[in-house]
Parts: structure tokens; sequence; C-alpha cells
């Protein structure tokens, strides 16, 4: 394929996999059991009613809690009723996963599509670019294990077993602002208003998400996929991220020291793509959507490839098509100096 | 040694919080107990684990409970003292029903219960036609869900299977609401769910953070003759979407986390950083 036409074919694989994720409780079924996964490897969030699919991490979370971390407690031997929910949530996961690898990030996820709509209104706001200085990228990057290892894996598990109160049950679902994005755009607030009864964590929860979301809202004007940074899936997909065959892959070339324009087209600031080869080039936050790819202006350096096969290759051709539409950081061109570059 | 003991004591000590988290991600079914609120036919499920519950049926003469799991295979549970037990192989929600037959009337009741392991979704059984006159609701609450007040649901009222229009419909909740209505052409009569509930500082206290039920029955009654037909299903419902929540405060938290990014949007000097 080629990357200008990939390039272009994104935003409507986004834009169609929000709609069917968001909206298509009335094509697949209303009830659980009639979605498409309950551990699907993007934030299709279990709070909107009108979705199609669930997020693999509702689960993960609900069974570390009631299943493990309460049969720990019961001091029952480690028993397949306990067990093997976990172990089906995750091969669930793993067959999606192997389809797409991470490019469920890039491709699919509604929460990644949202935020990149509102990027793209920030350019046509002529709002400049934030990026992550090269000196704290492993700092931010690291912060997305860390909520995987606590919010996802340790708290539910430790709230389980009674170490932790209740509300801990789900502390990434409680704060996700997946929760508040995807409801809101079936017209249901419910998961924004604050509830001033019961557990007091559920209150400050609810504040949090509510800060975290409009925060991110405004910030992702000017700063590519700022949730994208700390999400636990993202993490979550990193570990596995070797044994999916699609992956991104990078030959050696002399030129790439001098260039860059893959790392500035990057909505995720990596570096690595520019400086590494190999599968070193193809790092825990690539999202696997494909602009680093689109925006390299040598035949064949950087690909898209599932397995030996590679599906989209960088190429001068497309790279000139790509830069007469908009520049590496997202920012439109003019249609007038389009046309110029067009017709030179 | 000393970690291995710290450990096991917090497991121990832990225990009476983890017997409270049976059944999570159950919609709360009919509450168990007779009911003082209506004369209606009702059924009750008390869920035991994961996979057992003990049924009743109460206002009426039934012998047995005709079970319906998702996948459409039924069991007849027999009534000892008007209750039975019922431990179903898959999960997700089971169509519970009980006939009270006699010259006078014939009365259906009819209730559900979510059993929260696997199992396929209740939309067949719910759309397979019934003997009798019977009233089922359009759709049951999704997991994790529930019927709430505020909210309007569609029921179908059906004589042996056909869609029944003109029935007159009763509506009844243990607050204390009554509504008549009338089935439509296609047989369906939507019901919204009052806001009867009592003020928060007069409802019992929420167990393990979930919103207190309130039982109601949906029944469509109708005379031949000397008999009369009845057609009740019964759950429960809770208090609205935003009952003890504030959206306005919400807003206000999503706005200060505006507020707090607005300064990264002033554009640096020097282009991109």
């Amino acid at each position: 394929m080629n990357a200008y036409f990939m390039n272009r074919l994104r935003p409507w694989v986004q834009a169609l996999s929000l709609v069917v994720l968001v909206y298509g409780s009335s094509v697949v079924g209303f009830y659980s059991a009639e979605k498409l996964s309950g551990a699907l490897p993007v934030l299709s969030c279990a709070y909107d009613q009108e979705n199609s699919a669930y997020c693999v991490l509702i689960p993960l979370q609900h069974q570390l809690h009631h299943r493990l971390g309460e049969g720990l407690v019961k001091l029952q031997a480690v028993t397949m009723g306990m067990v093997m929910p976990l172990v089906f949530t995750m091969l669930s996961f793993l067959v999606f996963f192997l389809v797409l690898n991470k490019a469920f990030c890039g491709w699919i996820c509604p929460l990644g599509t949202v935020q990149e709509w509102i990027y793209a209104a920030g350019r046509r706001l002529g709002l400049g670019t934030r990026r992550v200085p090269d000196g704290s990228r492993g700092r931010v990057s690291a912060v997305k294990w860390v909520i995987l290892a606590l919010f996802v894996l340790a708290v539910p598990l430790v709230s389980g077993m009674g170490l932790a109160p209740h509300a801990f049950r789900d502390p990434w679902c409680q704060v996700c602002p997946s929760r508040i994005v995807t409801t809101l755009l079936t017209a249901n607030g419910e998961q924004v208003a604050v509830p001033f009864k019961g557990d007091w964590a559920d209150t400050a929860f609810a504040a949090l998400r509510n800060l975290v979301f409009g925060f991110g809202a405004l910030f992702a004007l000017t700063f590519r996929q700022p949730f994208c940074r700390i999400c636990p899936m993202l993490s979550l997909h990193a570990l596995f991220r070797h044994f999916a065959p699609l992956r991104l892959a990078k030959r050696a070339s002399d030129r790439c020291d001098r260039c860059g324009l893959c790392a500035k087209a990057c909505p995720m600031d990596i570096r690595e793509v520019q400086t590494r080869v190999g599968a070193a080039a193809f790092t825990d936050d690539c999202t696997l959507c494909g602009r680093c790819v689109a925006f390299c202006p040598e035949d064949g350096t950087l690909a898209l490839a599932l397995g030996p096969f590679r599906l989209v290759e960088s190429s001068k051709a497309a790279f000139a098509r790509v830069t007469r539409a908009e520049s590496p950081e997202g920012d439109p061109k003019p249609a007038r100096r389009r046309a110029k570059e067009a017709a030179s | 040694m000393r970690v291995p003991m710290f450990l096991a004591m917090a497991l121990l000590a832990a225990a009476p919080a983890a017997a409270q988290h049976a059944n999570h991600g159950a919609p709360p079914a009919a509450n168990a107990g007779e009911p003082d609120w209506t004369k209606l036919p009702t059924l009750s499920a008390a869920l035991r684990g994961r996979t057992g519950a003990q049924v009743s049926a109460f206002n009426g003469a039934a012998s047995e409970i005709i079970a319906t799991a998702p996948d459409g295979t039924t069991a007849t549970l027999a009534l000892t003292s008007g209750t039975a037990s019922y431990k179903p192989a898959t999960g997700n929600y089971h169509l519970l029903a009980a006939v009270d037959s006699c010259d006078a009337h014939v009365a259906t009741a009819a209730t559900a219960v979510y059993f929260p392991n696997p199992g396929r979704a209740p939309t067949d059984i719910l759309a397979a036609p019934r003997q009798g006159l019977t009233v089922v609701p359009e759709r049951l609450p999704r997991e994790h869900s529930a019927y709430r007040a505020g909210e309007t649901w569609r029921f179908l009222v059906t004589m042996d299977g056909q869609p029944f229009p003109g029935a007159k419909v009763r509506f009844e909740t243990a607050n204390g609401s009554r509504a008549e209505l009338v089935s439509e052409v296609d047989g369906t009569v939507d019901v919204t769910f009052p806001e009867d509930f009592p003020p928060r500082d007069q409802r019992p206290p929420e167990a393990h953070g979930r919103p207190v039920t309130a039982d109601f029955v949906v029944a469509a009654t109708f005379q031949t003759g000397t008999v009369q037909h009845i057609g009740a299903f019964n759950y429960s419902y809770r208090p609205g979407a935003y009952d003890g929540s504030s959206l306005a405060t919400g807003a206000g938290f999503a706005v200060l986390g505006m507020v707090a990014a607005a300064p990264l949007l002033r554009r640096r000097k020097g282009g991109a950083k």
C-alpha cells in the first residue's frame, strides 16, 4: 500500500471505528454477552450504554478484585474458578491483539481519535505545538507502566483482598477519560456527575476524573495525544508487542541523522524512530499510526510490516504528496501554497 | 517470617470484607421476601453464590416455577412452602415463570434473575412466544446496570405468543406508586419508573456502595367469560441516574482542569518545543 494512501485512510478508519464502538449496540446487541468482545485492546468504555465492545481493562481489574483477590482472602487453593476468567480475558485480548498489534491505539481507539480531532482543531486555530523534551521522554513514558502496575493490577487485587476500600476495585476506570468522552458522545452526562453519597473515594475519583478530562481535553489542542502517554492500555500492548506480526520496521540509512521528519511527525514524540534501527525503533510508546512512514522521504527506510511482508513502505512519491497537505506536526498547509507546490 | 505472618493475618482480617463481594455486576433482582405492597402475583430470586438462587412465588397458589435459561432450555422447579432451589449450568439472565390456574383465574407471574457467570444474552428468550397472558420487558438492564427512576422502558403484553393490544395494564411499585396503562396495537406498553424513593436521609443505608432498590410489578389483565387472565412481571428499579450526584460539580472540576491547562496553549517563542 502507498504510504500517502495509508495516511489518508487512517482518519476514516478511526472515524468508522469510533462510530461502531461508541454507538454499535443497535447492531451487535444490547447485552454484555452480545458485544463484539469484553476484552478489546482499546478504550471502548463499558460505561457507554450504546457501545459494541468493552475495553479489556475493566474485566482485568474486576477479575483481579472479585476473583483472585477475594479467592486469596478465602484462603482457597488457586482454583480454576479464580484463574480461568483471567486466562480467558487475556486470551480474548490476545486474539484481537494478534490482528493489529498496537495499531488498535493508532487506528481504532475512540479516545485516540477524539484527541486527534482536538489537536486538528488546535491546528486550525493556529495554536502552537508542544512536545515532550527529549530529556523527559523516558520519565513520561514510565508513567503508563506505573499506572498499569498500580491502577490496573495491584490496587484492584489488594482491594479484592479487603486491604483497601472497595471503591478502589477498578481505580483506572474511575479516572479514565474515555469514560467521560465516550459517554458524552452518546449525550449521557452521568459520568461527569460527582456523587456525594456513600464512599468518599467515589467522590474523589469523580472529581479527579473530571480534572484529568478537562486538563487533557484542552491540552490536546496543542499537545498530541496527552492521554495516550499515560494510558495503561498502551503499556499492556507494549508487553505483547513483539508477539504480534504487525510492527514498525526500520532499515538503516545514512540520511536519518540529518532528517528527523519521522520523529517530528510522530504524535508520541518518539525519537528512537529516527535514531534507532530494526526492532529498537519500534518502542513501547509506538501506536503504529504510520505517520513516520508517511513522512519519511526515503524509499523503503520505514515500513509497517506484517511478518516478512512490508505492507506500507515509505517513499519519495508518497512523502511529496503527504507534505503538500500538511506539515509533520500536523499543521495544514494553505490551499494556495498546496496548489503552488503541486504545480511545481 | 514476619512478612508471611503479616500477610496471613491481613488475609484473615479481610475475610469478612470479602464475604460482602458476592455477585458483583448482577443487576438488582426482585427483592426476596413476601411483598406487602401488592396483591398481584410475583416471584423473587435470592442469589446463593454465583450459580444458585432460592426462588419463591407470592400472591398465588402456583405449585411450580418454570425456569428458562438463555439458551432456551427449561427446568421445572417444584415449590415447597412456596420456595425452590435453582442451580443452572450457565449464567446470564434466566426467566422464571409460575402459573396459578383455577376455574376463576389464570395468573402467570414472571421475573428474571441474573447469574454472574458467562452465558448467552436473554434476547431470544424474551422474544420467544409464551402460553397464556404474559408480560415481559423488551429489554432487561445490562450487566452492571438497572432500571432507574425517571427512565422509560418498554414491556410487551402477549396472549398465547401474539401481541395483545388494548389490555388493561397496572403498574405498582413498592414505594407506593400506582398507574393504569393500556397496551398499544403492537402489544407494547411504555412504563416510566417514578421518582418515588424517599429522601436519602430516610432510606436504609446503601450496602457496599450499591443503591437501594424497590420492587415493581407490571400486570396485564383480561376477562374471558368468568375467567380472569393475569400476566405479571416483577423486578426492581433504582433511584434516578443523578440521585445524590451533582452534574454541575463535575462540570466545574472539568472546567478547573481546563483552566489549569490554559497557560499551556500559549505559543512559545521560537515555535514548537
